[in-house]
């Protein structure tokens, strides 16, 4: 036998609302003039005989599907909508910074006690190892932390951003939030360059030089890597944008 | 039906021909203009409000929320002086494609 829940108005526009609710291209306003037309829609529809749950369906349809809503309210509140990009990038590159830089220096300070600790003769079998070792280590951390920050905001992106909004509204919130921030900032400092601080100190100044210098080789390759990689994607972007735009 | 670039381009002239029978809000206005068309203009209803801000924004539009009848609060919109002269410039290109299309249309009857 069916069970049947009796329909609840309300229940259903809350979850309708839902749909838009991370969405920078609806203002509050914009969403509580469409729930009034949607209400208003509903009480004419089942004012000619359509069941509740009936009606809301052929009139959340009628206001058009959630993409397309959010396209065209896009296109005037186009402030919001870059506020929010804005907002998004900053977060990404400043979790990306306090990530990549003390993961980095760990894990470079674990090769070179690693290599100092397993007794490795640079003098003898010269800096061509080392300077592998700290490249694979580093390409290790950079994916690492790039599919960290792809689970964080993409995956979980929805739930991370409705994690840290009930935050942003009151100044403890906000006070907890520069707290956090200032604890990780710390940490991180005080790990990366500690590690460094402590090799100078305890290491022999000749393998301390060989380890600087094949990570200076490595760092090298990297910028290389990198600021190529980047020249790259700047072009394949520009290409692609170039000939969307003509089509 | 409609296509889609006519309807696009006559929301405008027909939200403004309608306020001028008065202050309205978004759901009445999309009734009266499928009444007045006998259904032939349908328009994904949500759509109508990103215009009706856009043409807000550009002033030839006012808007208030206030409490209807049933007790919820819906928001009116009015017609602004900017927005008649809009009209009024509508009205004349609107006219000269009609005046031209009934003129030719004339003219080779069999077209129909």
């Amino acid at each position: 036998m069916e069970t049947t829940t009796p329909f609840d108005l309300n229940q259903a526009i809350q979850r309708w609302r839902e749909n838009f609710a991370q969405s920078p291209a609806l203002r509050g306003e914009n969403l509580a003039e469409l729930e009034s037309h949607l209400r208003d829609s509903v009480a004419a529809l089942e004012a000619r005989g359509l069941s509740g749950a009936e009606a809301f369906l052929v009139a959340s349809r009628r206001m058009g599907n959630v993409a397309l809503l959010e396209t065209e309210f896009g296109k005037v509140n186009r402030s919001t909508v870059w506020l929010d990009r804005a907002l998004w990038m900053l977060i990404g590159l400043q979790v990306w910074q306090l990530i990549v830089s003390p993961v980095g220096a760990i894990s470079k300070s674990v090769v070179a006690l690693g290599l100092t600790g397993g007794r490795f003769d640079f003098f003898r079998h010269g800096l061509t190892i080392p300077t592998i070792l700290f490249a694979a280590v580093h390409l290790l951390t950079v994916a690492g932390c790039l599919v960290f920050c792809w689970w964080l905001f993409v995956r979980k992106g929805q739930s991370f951003a409705s994690r840290i909004e009930p935050f942003l509204h009151g100044w403890i919130g906000l006070v907890l939030i520069c707290g956090a921030l200032c604890l990780i900032l710390l940490t991180g400092s005080v790990v990366s360059y500690g590690s460094v601080v402590l090799q100078a100190k305890f290491m022999d100044p000749r393998t301390l030089g060989e380890i600087t210098r094949s990570q200076t080789y490595s760092n090298m390759f990297w910028w290389i890597t990198q600021t190529g990689g980047f020249i790259l994607l700047t072009l394949i972007l520009a290409r692609r944008r170039l000939r969307i735009a003509k089509a | 039906m409609l296509t889609k670039e006519l309807v696009a381009a006559s929301t405008v002239p027909l939200v403004l021909s309608v306020l001028t029978e008065g202050e309205n809000y978004g759901y009445a206005l999309i009734q009266r203009v499928r009444e007045l068309s006998g259904g032939r203009i349908e328009w994904t209803e949500g759509m109508l409000y990103p215009v009706l801000h856009w043409m807000e924004k550009e002033e030839l539009i006012e808007s208030e929320w206030r409490e209807a009848e049933t007790g919820r609060k819906r928001k009116y919109y009015r017609l602004r002086k900017e927005g008649r002269k809009a009209l009024q410039e509508e009205k004349q290109q609107w006219m000269s494609v009609h005046e031209t299309l009934t003129k030719l249309w004339k003219q080779q009857p069999r077209l129909t």
